[in-house]
């Protein structure tokens, strides 16, 4: 698998639906997105964004149209749909559980 | 896994082509948009990766290597007749012997709702017997609640003017014997109570449908016509169908009814013979009626009988029940005489063993030679797993043809052997049923065992890489 620089394993899912929820986005937009929003430490690999943004379709998270790009070029636009939102919250919510757990472990080391 | 999910893959499956150009023109924009698309990595790859998700992956391998193995085989077609002859020849022996057995002993009788139809057998401490004193069995249907009818059966045979010099095999039967085992008359009529049972009835006679043929040439006005059997008129009323069983394997000419016996056989006191177990006693139970509440039912009876006849009936004797889905077997005689043929069946199956080490043989040379090809797929980026399934697949593939040809040779020959015994009657049908199947799958398990995973796992040991 190719190495994503700075994710935490088994985030990818999560980040892609929290930035899929201000708006629909194509692939590379989704990318560009999460390496912007983190201040440029997280950067997504295309060799594992795909096959994320497949599992997405596979799980009804998401849903993929085509639409035309600002440059004119047919892009495929995802968005989260309910239960992607749902899956969002449970993610996220897990994921807070896990750091503040492993920050307090740290914290008192 | 999620009804939705399983229906998106379903519906990923169906149009697959499509998703999959999508995806590689949304990966082809995607490296559009990049500042250097030369990090976009190997595209076929990641798409590759990306179509694993949908979890088809090992299926497609399973198809492509299916694909692979027909061609193989076909190109080697001296390989492939020889290993498929080898095959239908060890699963035919053992298919032979397995319908044999099937038909005979495992296969309901059939005949209509095998389940309630029952035949007893008279048994004491002492002696058993299969057959009941006629008169016995008038007096227990008399005297139960546990029977909704009774049928009696005894064999015999009759001479016959047109050819005296052979006698015939016939069979008296009790008046309800074809309606209860739910058989129609191919002509005419089947006998009936009403008829054939009421006082002064003429005496009647039923042909078989193999003797109509053969002996009556096939006569269309045989109903009505009289036949001369011991020196007495009797009126054919019917032609019994090819394919009824006379229960228990047996295949009589001529049908008469047993109420008739003494004007066939003058003398032989049989409706009276309180002595003799002169014959056989099957009875349709009352529904809801268990095995052992019929046994149980006809206790009473069987007392009152050894009241009635002390020096003939004993008090501690009782009926044994056995029914025609069980083929009258009881389990004690059904377990001997299954370990007789799971000792035969052994044998055959040493044959198909014997078979397979031969053909296991031919199967490593055929891959010692293909050691080469291996290799390159190896080097190509195969794993060993995925060379050694392609010989397992092959070998299945010839095991999968061997076992069609198994069954086509077991039915052939079993239908030859019957023909030949006069054992067997003719109208057994060995056509393959559930049980065949499944015992040709067990046939194919162990062949496949026998000559394709030793040779795959050999040739899989080997380094491949090296022998480039």
């Amino acid at each position: 698998m190719p190495r994503d620089t700075g994710l935490p394993p088994g985030t990818l899912v999560m980040l892609i639906l929290r930035v899929l929820q201000s708006g629909p986005l194509h692939g590379y937009a989704i990318a560009q997105r999460i390496h912007q929003l983190s201040r440029e430490e997280l950067q997504v690999e295309e060799g594992s964004l795909y096959p994320a943004l497949q599992k997405l379709l596979l799980k009804g998270w998401v849903r993929g149209d085509w639409a035309q790009s600002d440059t004119g070029r047919r892009v495929r636009v995802y968005r989260v749909t309910p239960a992607g939102r749902k899956q969002l919250d449970l993610e996220v919510a897990e994921f807070r559980r896990t750091t503040r757990a492993i920050e307090l472990l740290i914290g008192t080391g | 896994m999620t009804i939705g999910e399983l229906w998106r893959r379903l519906r990923y499956l169906a149009s697959r082509r499509r998703i999959e150009r999508e995806l590689a023109e949304e990966m082809a924009v995607h490296r559009g948009m990049m500042t250097d698309p030369r990090r976009f990595g190997n595209m076929l790859k990641l798409r590759e990766d990306a179509r694993d998700v949908w979890g088809w992956g090992p299926l497609d391998g399973a198809w492509q290597d299916l694909r692979h193995a027909l061609r193989a085989l076909r190109k080697s077609p001296s390989f492939s007749i020889t290993s498929i002859a080898i095959l239908t020849l060890g699963i035919g022996v053992n298919m032979t012997f397995f319908n044999l057995i099937n038909v005979t002993m495992l296969q309901p009788v059939p005949i209509a709702d095998p389940a309630t139809l029952v035949r007893f057998e008279r048994h004491g401490p002492t002696f058993s017997s299969s057959g009941v004193p006629f008169p016995a069995i008038r007096f227990i249907r008399e005297h139960n609640d546990v029977f909704a009818s009774v049928l009696t059966r005894h064999g015999s045979d009759v001479v016959w003017d047109q050819d005296p010099a052979s006698r015939i095999s016939v069979a008296y039967v009790s008046a309800n014997w074809f309606d209860e085992l739910g058989f129609d008359a191919a002509l005419g009529r089947t006998f009936s109570e009403r008829i054939d049972e009421r006082p002064g009835a003429e005496p009647a006679v039923m042909v078989s449908e193999r003797f109509w043929r053969t002996t009556l040439g096939s006569d269309p006005t045989v109903v009505g016509r009289t036949l001369r059997l011991n020196d007495r008129p009797a009126i054919v009323v019917g032609v019994v169908p090819d394919g009824f069983p006379d229960l228990d394997l047996r295949d009589p000419q001529l049908w008469l009814p047993i109420a008739e016996i003494d004007y066939f056989e003058p003398g032989s006191g049989f409706k009276e013979a309180w002595h003799s177990n002169n014959t056989e006693m099957y009875a349709r139970l009352r529904p809801g009626v268990t095995l052992a509440a019929a046994a149980e039912g006809v206790r009473p009876a069987l007392s009152a009988l050894a009241r009635l006849h002390p020096s003939l009936y004993k008090d501690d004797e009782w009926l044994e029940p056995a029914t025609a889905e069980e083929r009258f077997l009881h389990r004690r005689d059904r377990r001997k005489v299954m370990r007789i043929a799971a000792l035969f069946g052994g044998l055959t199956l040493l044959v198909l063993l014997v078979a397979c080490a031969n053909l296991a043989n031919l199967v490593l040379s055929h891959a010692i030679g293909r050691l080469r090809e291996f290799s390159v797929r190896c080097a190509l980026g195969a794993s060993r797993w995925r060379v050694l399934r392609h010989i397992v697949i092959e070998c299945g593939i010839l095991a999968a043809i061997g076992a069609a040809g198994g069954i086509a040779a077991g039915y052939a020959s079993a239908r030859l052997f019957a023909s030949f015994t006069t054992e067997l009657p003719p109208y057994l049908d060995f056509a393959p049923d559930r049980r065949v199947l499944g015992a040709a799958m067990a046939a194919v398990f162990v062949a496949m065992l026998a000559f394709g995973v030793v040779p795959a796992w050999m040739v899989s040991r080997r380094d491949l890489i090296r022998a480039i």
